[in-house]
């Protein structure tokens, strides 16, 4: 060929690399697991000073704790837990995770001392739960329903019983569109979805005690329900459910 | 292996094009690939990226632009093939604007796509279609950097370019499949 003494394809590659490069700043520059630590300060002191204390102080406190247990130098040392493990709860954060078979999925929401969960397998099982934060733990229940999630380097490790079935879940911080949402109809009808960071989801649908399977979520807008449009919202960890 | 095959083999190949030639290109590609699967295994998924306007989430903004990129890649390959005469597209340097300029916007289009996957997931496994992806996306910029440098030598094996389009062509429409069909298929199209 009379290919190319051009610098053309030199150019081309080049330019891919650096804007590739720069992508990946971006991203880790603006990584909420770094700026979230500093953004609920300001919601948190608008909203109430008479937030609990764990709160306040988790916000003041674990910038650099939970910013480093997502920076790839301390992801190859999640298994030293025990140095970070002390990080406390963000102000408000949402984590999404499935257990080992893949079968169940679990999203805790947490703001504000307050924690929400739900548990589903998208076919049949499913189960509301709500408690309160106290340090890197989280107790939460509904009937005989019972979850502990424990912060652990980043992870949030779910363990519990719900509906008489143990469940075990590795869940990680998660940000939109990943996340837990909810719709609650005044007819009864209950919507729940778990939307994972792969982008896959789980969702149930129940009314008056009927289980169907949810319809798709997309998170930002409406889903048909009963023919009409509704809009699902983002669970908070300090929604009353 | 180095600096020095490509001394060796750049001279000799003006005559006749060795595969040797490629050697540097396809050496240098390998390494971009095990350096994306590194680091993508390295990385822990942060699930998170920026967002891009315009969009309703990152993954339907991702799935537009990997959709985009694939479009401008069937433009690469018929104005790829066109550089060789096939299709009637006339003559080469009519063409080759429009094969660079597509090529390069393809590229630019798939680099937000690939910096929220490294970043956002890393190379993951859990499945069969995520574990394709993760490889298809290394072999995708392995492909693209050897493509490049590969065009920078005097001479190269006729197959090479085709070979190296070919390739390019291929693990993006599998990297499509995987992923924007996929997600369209599955959540709906969206925007």
């Amino acid at each position: 060929m009379s290919a190319a003494s051009n610098r053309g394809p030199l150019v081309t590659l080049t330019a891919a690399a650096l804007v590739g490069v720069g992508l990946l700043s971006a991203d880790a520059l603006t990584d909420p697991a770094r700026t979230r630590a500093e953004a609920p300060a300001s919601a948190a002191a608008t909203t109430a000073a008479a937030a609990p204390a764990a709160v306040t102080t988790s916000t003041s406190a674990p910038p650099a704790a939970t910013s480093a247990t997502t920076t790839p130098a301390a992801a190859a040392t999640t298994t030293t837990s025990v140095t970070t493990g002390a990080a406390a709860y963000p102000a408000e954060a949402v984590y999404v995770g499935r257990d080992a078979t893949r079968r169940i999925s679990v999203a805790v929401a947490v703001r504000d001392g307050k924690a929400a969960a739900y548990v589903c397998d998208g076919k049949s099982l499913e189960s509301w739960l709500t408690g309160t934060v106290s340090g890197t733990t989280a107790t939460l229940s509904a009937g005989s329903d019972r979850l502990v999630a424990e912060l652990d380097a980043g992870w949030l490790d779910v363990t519990g019983t719900v509906r008489g079935r143990a469940v075990h879940v590795r869940a990680k911080l998660g940000s939109e569109p990943a996340g837990l949402y909810r719709l609650s109809r005044t007819d009864g009808t209950t919507i729940g979805w778990i939307v994972q960071p792969d982008g896959s989801q789980v969702g149930l649908e129940t009314q008056s005690g009927r289980v169907a399977p949810a319809p798709v979520l997309v998170p930002g807008q409406p889903v048909n329900v009963q023919g009409e449009a509704a809009y699902p919202k983002e669970v908070s960890g300090d929604d009353r459910i | 292996m180095t600096a020095s095959d490509l001394d060796q083999a750049g001279p000799a190949a003006r005559s006749r094009p060795a595969v040797a030639v490629l050697a540097v290109p396809v050496v240098l590609g390998v390494g971009v690939a095990v350096a994306l699967g590194v680091y993508g295994s390295l990385h822990e998924g942060a699930a998170y990226g920026i967002s891009i306007a315009g969009f309703s989430s990152g993954a339907v903004a991702k799935s537009w632009l990997a959709s985009g990129a694939f479009v401008l890649a069937i433009v690469q390959v018929v104005t790829g093939a066109g550089m060789w005469g096939w299709f009637g597209l006339g003559d080469r340097a009519r063409v080759a604007p429009l094969h660079r300029w597509s090529g390069r916007l393809a590229i630019l289009a798939t680099l937000p796509v690939v910096t929220h996957c490294l970043y956002a997931f890393g190379f993951e496994h859990d499945n069969a279609r995520v574990l394709a992806h993760s490889l298809l996306g290394c072999l995708f910029f392995g492909a693209f950097a050897t493509k490049m440098l590969a065009l920078r030598l005097r001479s190269v094996p006729g197959w090479a370019l085709p070979l190296l389009g070919g390739l390019l062509f291929s693990a993006l429409a599998g990297l499509w499949l995987t992923s924007a069909l996929w997600f369209f298929t599955t959540t709906g199209v969206a925007r």
